[in-house]
């Protein structure tokens, strides 16, 4: 059976001397079976390195039958008859036979599970080092997209805005924003690119400049709205890509809200009278080439306006269902009935109103707006 | 991603067997969906009744064959769940982008008429 193995076979005397030697260790290191009994092993295959090593532990194995390669395997390089040097795994042990100590060791060649093994770890150290300058960049563009946003709450003293962005990754495709109008009015919007991450967050950049184009400022918000929809279609309109977004005019001079809904989620507005959804006025931009013209809101009392990111109500629960727009809308009109939306809060709210909840997979951008009395609202 | 897949007539029909479309495997679905068309389905009816949430990466798998398809040929939908419908009408692509049938009789008496 010995004879037989494909693996090396190999035993020694307490000397270290050879004097069992099988086919396949001759066919792995060149020496034939009577070439190979009766001399020492160690001198025989040890590597230099190993050689010295070896040689000191044979007086303990003489006397104990233990030593350091004893009941272990493990890999090391042995020296052929032709002088080059072969990975092999190495697992030994001991007995003793007539009050003298032998030892048996199963010598395998692991040249190529080595090489495999080296090939392995090297890729797996490139993907590591891919993946990290990966997530750097991704951590670049995620601080670079939260600094754009802005940093602090709109207050003047006719109207009053505050915004959460909480990504879902390192970058995100929502995006909310406002800038001052003359007259203490406000120019806001919030938007919510297709997908995820980088490519997302990329589309949501061409938003972003054109929202701050200074010659668009003071157009009216169907003209930026269309010129958006036709970079877009220009841009990634072969690729499905798309944006929805809300937007809204706010003059106080005026008492009125113009708005665009472009295939985004309904926004919320409570006045003194009613709690409306300010449904999509057209589809989401990219997709068709079309008018946006805008809608109008008068307001004539206190009010508020909830815009948000459809990440809010497609978050998962337990059953695998989804949170839902429906549950989502009630608790948004609960909270603001009783003047007690905190934009800071939302996430906790939706998580706190539905206990099976598993977590929040896509990005939460929400944007509350708020009208002083002054101002006030009914729908037209 | 499962897409059980039939012929009939000259149209293929493809029902997506996954209660998901989403990040998770709307770019295999459009990859699939890119295939088909590759092999000259250039009208094709989707049956999205195993669909039960479906998000902007799905709805953006849906329009991405819609324009690969373009003026060769014609998409239509049917099977169209509550959640899926929702989705649909919150962004108005129910209005003039997708032709939403309520059957496969009716999604497939359209494409033909196409053909």
């Amino acid at each position: 059976m010995a004879r037989a193995s494909l693996d090396a076979l190999v035993m020694i005397n307490a000397e270290g001397v050879v004097d069992f030697w099988n086919p396949a260790a001759e066919r792995l290191f060149g020496y034939s079976e009577k070439e190979a009994i009766g001399r020492c092993l160690h001198t025989l295959l040890a590597s230099p390195k190993d050689q010295h090593l070896a040689l000191e532990k044979m007086p303990e194995f003489a006397r104990t039958g233990k030593g350091p390669v004893i009941d272990t395997v493990h890999e090391l390089q042995a020296r052929c008859r032709d002088g080059t040097l072969v990975d092999v795994e190495l697992s030994v042990a001991a007995f003793e036979l007539d009050g003298k100590w032998h030892a048996v060791g199963v010598l395998r060649d692991v040249t190529e599970k080595k090489k495999t093994r080296e090939a392995l770890g090297d890729a797996l150290h490139k993907a590591e080092e891919a993946s990290r300058q990966l997530s750097m960049e991704l951590a670049s563009l995620s601080e670079l997209q939260q600094s754009v946003l802005p940093a602090l709450a709109h207050t003047s003293c006719y109207v009053s805005a505050r915004g959460l962005f909480q990504p879902s990754g390192l970058a995100a495709g929502d995006y909310f924003d406002y800038l001052s109008s003359p007259g203490g009015g406000l120019r806001c919007i919030v938007a919510d690119a297709s997908g995820h991450g980088a490519r997302a967050a990329f589309i949501m950049s061409m938003v972003r400049t054109l929202f701050h184009l200074n010659e668009n400022r003071n157009r009216p918000l169907s003209v930026m709205v269309e010129q958006l929809n036709r970079q877009l279609l220009q841009t990634v309109g072969k690729q499905g890509d798309f944006v929805t977004l809300a937007i809204m005019d706010i003059s106080p001079e005026a008492d009125c809200i113009q708005y665009i809904n472009a295939g985004h989620c309904p926004g919320f507005f409570r006045d003194e009278d009613s709690m409306t959804e300010i449904a999509a006025t057209g589809p989401l931009l990219g997709v068709t080439d079309g008018d946006y013209p805008h809608q109008e809101l008068a307001c004539s009392g206190e009010w508020e306006i909830l815009l948000y990111t459809d990440g809010f109500y497609e978050c998962r629960v337990r059953n695998g269902d989804i949170f839902g727009y429906d549950h989502f809308r009630e608790l948004c009109f609960s909270l603001m009935g009783r003047g007690v939306l905190d934009v800071d809060r939302l996430p906790r709210e939706v998580a706190a109103s539905a206990p099976g909840i598993v977590g929040f997979e896509d990005d939460l951008t929400a944007l509350h707006v708020t009208g002083r009395p002054e101002s006030g609202a009914k729908r037209l | 991603m499962d897409i059980e897949t039939r012929y009939e007539g000259s149209a293929l029909l493809a029902k997506p067997l996954e209660k998901r479309l989403d990040a998770g495997n709307a770019p295999a679905f459009k990859s699939h969906m890119v295939n088909y068309i590759l092999e000259d389905h250039l009208h094709i009816a989707i049956d999205l009744s195993e669909i039960e949430f479906m998000d902007s990466s799905g709805l953006s798998a849906l329009l991405s064959t819609l324009k690969t398809i373009g003026s060769r040929g014609k998409l239509v939908l049917f099977g169209v769940g509550r959640n899926v419908g929702k989705l649909f009408s919150l962004t108005r692509l129910d209005r003039g982008v997708f032709e939403i049938h309520e059957d496969k009789h009716s999604a497939l008496q359209s494409l033909n008429k196409a053909i």
